[in-house]
């Protein structure tokens, strides 16, 4: 009997070394293809191709449902015809991000990917020839990019940031207005009932809700004030009334123009004290530290909630559209003992997105996958994504005016138009290419005169905050990059979690100083030096 | 198989290959019905750890494990220099022992309980309602762990209801954190751990019992030298089993229950190393914690067998 289990040991241990060895053949990375030799392209013809040509494209469905599978689209199918390029999509199940770094961590990559993409990490992918260096590429064979980039000073400055690799195509927007839409909304009923004007200080908006909570405006369970948990908006909330931008990324101080973290600025301290005093005094939802956007949106359409801080072109339509009771109207960020509101981080996105698309090193046609993303942010390319289909989904006015057909405004099963749009054309959220803002708000041709006007007054609102402070997107090279990727997420963890005890009152204040000297020491004080060296080389 | 002529002295190689070749020869139909679940083992036990070579190296997906640059241990390093090392270290620790102390023995009780039920048809209700949960995704259970305690959930007012005092999120309070996590799980599970329990209850010669009533043995007695010594074996191979997962706590629990507010006590191995492998892409570092992890697993295996074969005399190898 010992024999055999000593044979089998022995069996399996030859089998765990042969598995071993087979995995170690090393991999031919990087494409093989020349491009020295391939003249460049002064205009993006289509067809791309005529030969036989698939590319695997990965992306997340953003159809809501609507589509198993992009290829269903019918923009998808014409995007095929005029380009002459099969595309197979790979939707990822579950969390994008986790799949993502499952797929490069296997180095089995599709050769387009679209994703959000933090450029720092980026170049490291492309050093090691995962993603492949784009730079010549966009040179040779991206026409339309170039195009736009070359007419618009604003996208120039923001690449420059991004160091003279391009690590990625970043989808761009049109329009600087899209920028802002986070917003806060109160409710203009409850305003009247107690006789108060709309809040613009924090000690306003201390009146205002307390005037709420005093008179119940909202029945038993009356939360003045509420927010959800999605993208850091819990930790935003009223920042900008003590001249702090966000309260968890690295941004400039406003005095000294150098880089620091919000926690540091002057006005952090007297934030916590607040924002706490708040929420024991029940001022603030009690659950906003992990608050869904599910739970805010029964509170809010069950006319519990007198305020909110949330997102104004999709929910707070959404909000006034089902129950046009609420009477909301949008609200001006709460300005800083100086007058000024500083754009929190999560409602910022810069015209050149970190959203965007890779090319694999794997790719075989880097060429055609170039071009092919490149016709996105063509006039034709992105008006197919963005617009649809002529005669279908919209049509052009005598003053050569896009607007959306009835299938997507008023569409026959009572869709609403984004889902409309989706349900059969394209999912336009997170489409690659040069997004139409235009694009974006003739969707909203259908909203109600009310809504219009909140959501316009809210956009307005949020353009009027001062981005100064705000610390764009910079190209850290991978030394430096290593040099901070544990401290970062030690030091961030340490923040969230003491941040969110403060507020909660679960750690008393006078720990501050302590907390803010810890912080130094896990490596607050080295991110921030690495960010100003990166900052000053782009800068200069 | 009896006595072969694996008993015999071998001299060498030789002798050795020849009596394996025997067996072989003589037995190859049991050695075939091995080959599945050898392969099984290979394909997705074996093969896949040469993944762990990744904690000892600074990996880059298009270099391969082996092309990367050998580090050695400089991640195991960084993550016990590391501030969080032994809060989750320790925190792992406690929530199992917890679930130890207070889930594992749930399934034996209840199993216990049901043996002495006469009625079938309330047998059968008891059991189906208890192991219903195991079926619902942990996902929706967690997502009604959340409302029933928060600010206006219905556990939170019966807390408060009870201490006293004014609770507004149970889920925000450091000292409930590992309780709402012990109960919500034992909750899910207790009902199907019985289920091997009832298995082997039912396996006890019910001969037993009669001889026992006829020695004058009441219920309580019958309990305590009959039933509980009849399925002693099966707890004690469950316990090591569970023993074997003391450093490992399932990352999906925690990361739908948790928030920053309660990472004090809250934050378990596994889901720091999502934390850093998924959502951050440090793949070494996070290999490295998990090869940690196992390697204590490996270890309270083998001693909790060496434990139990002393202390009951019997253990799973």
């Amino acid at each position: 009997m010992k024999k055999v289990k000593k044979a089998l040991s022995l069996f399996m241990i030859l089998c765990l070394t042969v598995a071993a060895m087979s995995g170690c053949g090393k991999k031919e990375k990087g494409t093989n293809v020349d491009i020295s030799g391939i003249e460049s392209i002064t205009e993006n013809t289509m067809p791309i191709t005529t030969e036989d040509i698939t590319l695997t494209v990965w992306i997340k469905n953003n159809s809501q449902g609507y589509a198993a599978d992009y290829e269903e689209y019918e923009v998808v199918k014409e995007i095929e015809k005029r380009t002459g390029v099969k595309i197979d999509f790979i939707h990822p199940v579950g969390s994008a991000m986790e799949q993502l770094n499952i797929m490069l961590a296997s180095g089995d990559m599709p050769d387009i990917v679209m994703y959000y993409f933090d450029d720092s990490a980026n170049i490291e992918y492309v050093e090691d020839g995962v993603y492949l260096d784009l730079t010549e590429y966009i040179e040779k064979f991206a026409p339309n990019f170039n195009k736009l980039v070359a007419e618009n000073e604003s996208y120039q400055q923001q690449l420059a940031l991004m160091g003279d690799t391009r690590t990625y195509f970043p989808n761009l927007i049109d329009n600087e207005e899209y920028l802002g839409y986070n917003g806060y909304f109160i409710r203009q009923d409850w305003l009247d009932k107690v006789g108060m004007d709309i809040p613009t200080t924090i000690e306003e908006w201390e009146a205002v809700l307390k005037a709420f909570r005093d008179n119940k405006l909202g029945g038993k369970n009356t939360v003045p004030f509420a927010t959800a948990a999605i993208g850091g908006m819990q930790n935003e909330i009223f920042a900008s009334g003590f001249g702090l931008p966000n309260v968890s990324s690295t941004c400039l101080d406003p005095v000294t123009g150098k880089v620091t973290h919000p926690v540091l600025l002057p006005g952090y301290k007297d934030y916590l004290e607040t924002i706490n005093r708040w929420y024991e005094e029940g001022l603030i939802d009690p659950n906003f530290i992990a608050c869904t956007g599910q739970q805010l949106d029964s509170m809010v359409l069950n006319g519990e909630v007198g305020a909110f801080y949330y997102d104004n072109n999709n929910d707070m339509p959404k909000y006034m559209s089902t129950n046009p009771e609420l009477n909301l109207v949008a609200v001006p960020y709460p300005k800083d003992k100086n007058g000024v509101s500083y754009a929190p981080a999560s409602s910022v996105t810069q015209t050149v997105q970190k959203a965007g698309s890779v090319v694999s090193g794997d790719c075989k046609y880097p060429v055609e996958a170039v071009r092919l993303l490149d016709y996105f942010y063509s006039e034709e390319g992105s008006t197919l994504l963005q617009w649809g289909i002529k005669g279908e989904t919209y049509d052009i006015d005598e003053d050569g005016n896009k607007y959306f057909t009835d299938y997507v405004l008023n569409n026959p099963d009572g869709k609403t138009p984004t889902e409309a749009f989706a349900g059969k054309y394209f999912a336009r959220s997170g489409a690659p290419g040069l997004t139409h803002y235009s694009a974006m708000r003739a969707l909203e041709a259908n909203f109600s005169d009310e809504i219009k006007t909140q959501r316009e007054a809210s956009i307005q609102y949020s353009m009027e905050n001062s981005r100064d402070v705000i610390l764009p997107p910079m190209a850290m090279t991978e030394k430096e990059l290593d040099s901070i990727s544990t401290a970062s997420i030690e030091t961030s963890t340490y923040l969230s979690e003491m941040h969110s005890k403060f507020l909660l009152g679960k750690e008393p204040l006078s720990n501050f100083d302590k907390f803010i000297s810890n912080a130094k020491k896990i490596g607050l004080t080295k991110i921030i030096e690495v960010s100003q060296k990166v900052y000053d080389r782009h800068t200069k | 198989m009896k006595k072969t002529s694996c008993e015999k002295k071998s001299s060498g190689f030789k002798n050795w290959f020849v009596d394996a070749g025997r067996d072989l020869r003589k037995n190859k139909s049991i050695y075939l019905l091995m080959v599945p679940g050898i392969l099984f083992y290979i394909v997705f036990c074996y093969a896949p750890m040469y993944g762990v070579l990744m904690g000892f190296v600074d990996y880059s997906p298009a270099r391969g494990i082996l092309g990367s640059e050998w580090v050695g241990l400089k991640y195991f390093k960084e993550f016990f220099g590391g501030m969080y090392a032994w809060r989750v270290i320790r925190n792992t620790l406690v929530i199992n022992l917890y679930s130890l102390i207070f889930v594992f023995p749930m399934g034996i009780i209840l199993a216990l309980m049901m043996n002495e039920l006469r009625s079938m048809k309330f047998k059968k209700t008891i059991q189906t309602t208890t192991y219903l949960p195991h079926f619902i995704s942990l996902v929706v259970v967690c997502g009604m762990v959340v409302d029933f305690t928060s600010s206006s959930g219905l556990i939170t007012n019966i807390v408060n209801a009870i201490t006293g005092k004014n609770y507004t999120n149970l889920l925000y309070e450091v000292d409930m954190y590992r309780g709402i996590y012990i109960v919500s799980s034992a909750w899910k599970n207790f009902g199907w751990n019985s289920i091997i329990y009832m298995a082997a209850l039912s396996g006890i010669d019910m001969e037993l019992y009669e001889a026992a009533q006829i020695d004058g043995a009441g219920k309580w007695k019958q309990l305590l030298h009959i039933t509980i010594p009849g399925i002693l074996p099966t707890v004690v191979t469950m316990f090591i089993l569970q023993i074997g997962q003391m450093m490992t706590i399932g990352h999906e629990q925690t990361i739908l229950l948790y928030n920053p507010v309660v990472y004090e006590k809250a934050d378990v191995i596994s889901s720091f190393v999502y934390r850093y492998g998924l959502e951050n892409a440090q793949f070494s570092y996070s290999t490295a914690v998990g090869l940690f992890n196992s390697l204590v697993n490996v270890i309270l295996v083998f001693a909790a067998n060496k434990l139990s074969k002393k202390v009951t005399g019997s253990g799973i190898f």
